[in-house]
């Protein structure tokens, strides 16, 4: 189907298709609204023209691909992929006419910065963008990350073949049998937080002495942003602009939780709080933040920038957790980081980044859990060479409440790590004599 | 109150505990990483 396809495979992808771009073009009321309660007149007309262009190009797919044939695994993927191109390339167009980017390339680069949440800007005098367009880049932001499949599982799409496209957005997780109830999960806990999130920067924001009005705006697009691991800020000067203790707090705290998973969240508000202190991810996050920090201090010391404790976590501290969850947000000048910092400060940093969060969150980087199961898989392969070569090593690459439930719910990468160990258990008892001593060990 | 109502109840004071927990944890996760970390760098230096 990739290398010819049909008709029928167009007709199929171009509807579903059709149906995203309409959720986009939909996505941008919220832009609109607020052009019109700040009396934004222009920038309300830039939405208009941008929804206009994506709900006339959705209806266009959906009435010359219409089609009630339902989707496979290859439809779904190249909706997926095609969905992220299309918002992207439609998200730009009010962006473009905001008059705050130098080309079409530039907007465009903006929105799939946004969508992806990586937080690069191309925004020409950002300090200045209307409130419908700073809104409107944080939104992006905000879908992204929970990813533009989800948002249309949430809100959008009915019918069977749902599942289809969230496999092809490159999530396999469910956290509830029905892919449509996990989407919907998700969406629950980002809103819920949004509203805390946003309400404890508010106040910050007002005790900082902003406006409320201000105060309201900055703290929802700053936990946008946070939540979502991307960066994105109102202010061209980024966190350090509020110079604020208590905003750095929040926004340290709200970065950590956007980068758990999504199954923790379930996990600990279903009433199994002890989950925190049993989940590898949590465990091998806060290791590697220990250790990264640990190595950033040494070379934040050996040149003595911040010689106090206040002055190494408002600082040295604040960059290694956004950069560890893949943020970006800064609390100190580029080129402070550049020339102070020193090299092994930013090996780092730059190692953070590397790291990234959990899986099934918001995060980045390669995932706590895979280097979780790395050391794992390590550990049991030197426990094996210790061993007798009769013993058959038991691989226990969960906790007791993930191992119960017998692979059910937990990441597709310990089901994938587990059926690999299943596999490299069963080959040395195969030539083995009856009754060989098991040496089970303990989860590491 | 219904039982369902009593239910749903239950479940919405579960999931708040649940985010004051997270929450808490969070705060305290990363006071003590920070912490933990001061106390490496010093005892490196002492």
């Amino acid at each position: 189907m990739i290398l010819r396809p049909r008709l029928r495979d167009i007709r199929i992808i171009g509807y579903q298709l059709g149906r995203i771009v309409v959720g986009v073009g939909l996505l941008m009321l919220l832009p609109l609204l607020t052009g019109l309660l700040f009396r934004e007149t222009v920038p309300v007309l830039d939405y208009l023209i941008g929804m206009g262009a994506c709900l006339s190009a959705g209806y266009l797919l959906r009435i010359v691909f219409h089609t009630r044939e339902e989707p496979t695994w290859t439809h779904g993927l190249t909706v997926a992929a095609l969905s992220w191109l299309a918002a992207a390339l439609l998200s730009a167009i009010p962006l473009l006419l905001s008059g705050h980017f130098a080309s079409y390339l530039d907007a465009f680069f903006e929105a799939m910065s946004g969508y992806a949440t990586t937080g690069l800007s191309l925004a020409v005098d950002l300090d200045h963008l209307a409130h419908a367009h700073n809104m409107w880049r944080h939104f992006i932001m905000y879908v992204g990350g929970q990813g533009i499949i989800v948002v249309a599982l949430t809100f959008l799409l009915r019918g069977s073949g749902a599942f289809t496209f969230y496999v092809g957005e490159a999530r396999d997780e469910r956290i509830f049998p029905n892919v449509r109830h996990t989407a919907r999960f998700i969406w629950l806990v980002s809103l819920v937080y949004l509203a805390l999130g946003a309400s404890a920067l508010f106040l910050a924001g007002l005790r900082l002495g902003l406006a409320p009005v201000r105060a309201f705006l900055h703290g929802l697009w700053i936990f946008m942003a946070a939540w979502d691991t991307g960066g994105f800020a109102p202010q061209s000067q980024n966190i350090l602009y509020y110079h604020s203790f208590g905003y750095e707090l929040i926004t340290i705290s709200v970065m950590f939780l956007g980068a758990l998973n999504f199954k923790l969240h379930y996990a600990v508000w279903t009433g199994n709080r002890r989950e925190i202190f049993r989940n590898i991810e949590v465990a091998v996050l806060c290791v590697s933040i220990l250790f990264t920090f640990a190595v950033c201090a040494a070379g934040l010391s050996r040149l003595g920038v911040y010689p106090g404790a206040v002055a190494l976590f408002r600082k040295g501290f604040y960059q290694v957790i956004s950069g560890h969850v893949g943020t970006g947000y800064s609390t100190i000048y580029p080129r402070q980081f550049v020339r102070e910092w020193g090299g092994l400060a930013m090996v780092a940093v730059i190692a953070a980044m590397a790291v990234g969060g959990c899986a099934c969150s918001t995060a980045g980087g390669m995932k706590a859990l895979r280097l979780g199961i790395l050391f794992k898989a390590l550990a049991q392969d030197i426990k094996r060479l210790l061993f007798p070569p009769s013993a058959v090593v038991l691989e226990t690459f969960t906790w007791r409440s993930i191992s119960r439930e017998r692979g059910r719910g937990c990441s597709p990468d310990i089901r994938r790590s587990r059926r690999f160990s299943n596999r490299s258990r069963r080959q040395p008892t195969l030539g083995s004599p009856a009754g060989s001593r098991r040496f089970p060990c303990r989860p590491l | 109150m219904k039982s369902g109502g009593r239910e749903k109840a239950r479940a919405v004071v579960r999931a708040a505990a649940g985010i004051a927990v997270e929450v808490l944890m969070t705060a305290l996760l990363m006071a003590v990483v920070f912490l933990a970390g001061w106390a490496i760098l010093h005892w490196f230096r002492t």
